[in-house]
């Protein structure tokens, strides 16, 4: 299940989506890109919906751009052999380079963009350019990994 | 667009701190190396431009294909559903 940690503080925000209708979340959960996503010079800031209790996919929303939102996984449920390489640069600029313990698996996240097409079993994991989110922090950014063997394009469900 | 003559081995200064070197030229490919500060990112051309079309195509998934995935997930693959 993809998911971040629930945090509270005195402030919430309202917000209108065109997916979920009127939000109304605690600003503590707001993620905010560092630099833009690609293509959304417009929104800096989202949030994580997860589909379902059960499901292993989430939204994520944008709270500035109504119309915004990216479905994401976790990228080791469908690809159990994919190895990023991120870049360090990225990683300090998320606050989560340097020592050791802030390196550890525990301080980010990691989520691979979805497409779903009009035929949903060509669905496909954009796994060059995943989501970083440092989960303390709730500072992301999506990088552009240095391995070659990955595409914007890989298939989730293998043919059957 | 600055144009410049370069042969195999020479190279080309951008700044202070990049230098853009021709490697190795083999029929219609050319080999470069790039030696930049490594906060500069540095990418092929063409991949920047797939991940924003990419994330064009992605941010406009209507909210009900998310459902006719689940579905085709708990039935094919429960494993993963």
């Amino acid at each position: 299940m993809v998911k971040l940690a629930e945090r509270t503080s005195t402030k919430k925000i309202q917000f209108t989506t065109t997916r979920f209708g009127e939000v109304e979340i605690d600003e503590a959960n707001v993620i905010r890109f560092v630099e833009e996503i690609p293509g959304f010079p417009e929104t800096e800031r989202f949030i994580l919906i997860p589909h379902k209790e059960d499901s292993p996919f989430a939204w994520l929303q944008s709270v500035d751009a109504p119309d915004v939102a990216f479905v994401v996984t976790d990228p080791w449920l469908f690809f159990e052999d994919y190895k990023p390489t991120v870049n360090e640069v990225d990683l300090e600029k998320l606050e989560v380079a340097g020592k050791e313990e802030d390196s550890s698996n525990e301080a980010w996240t990691m989520l691979a963009i979805l497409t779903i097409p009009n035929d949903p079993k060509k669905m496909t994991a954009n796994l060059k350019a995943p989501v970083i989110i440092n989960t303390r922090n709730n500072m992301a950014k999506q990088v552009i990994l240095s391995n070659e063997e990955y595409t914007t394009k890989h298939f989730l469900l293998k043919k059957s | 667009m600055l144009v410049l003559t370069r042969k195999v081995n020479e190279s080309i200064n951008i700044g202070n701190d990049i230098e853009i070197f021709v490697v190795e030229i083999k029929d219609d490919h050319v080999k470069i190396g790039i030696k930049a500060p490594k906060d500069v990112p540095v990418h092929r051309a063409e991949v920047y431009k797939s991940i924003i079309e990419e994330n064009s195509l992605a941010a406009s998934t209507p909210e009900a294909a998310l459902q006719d995935i689940s579905e085709i997930l708990t039935k094919k693959n429960p494993r993963k559903a």
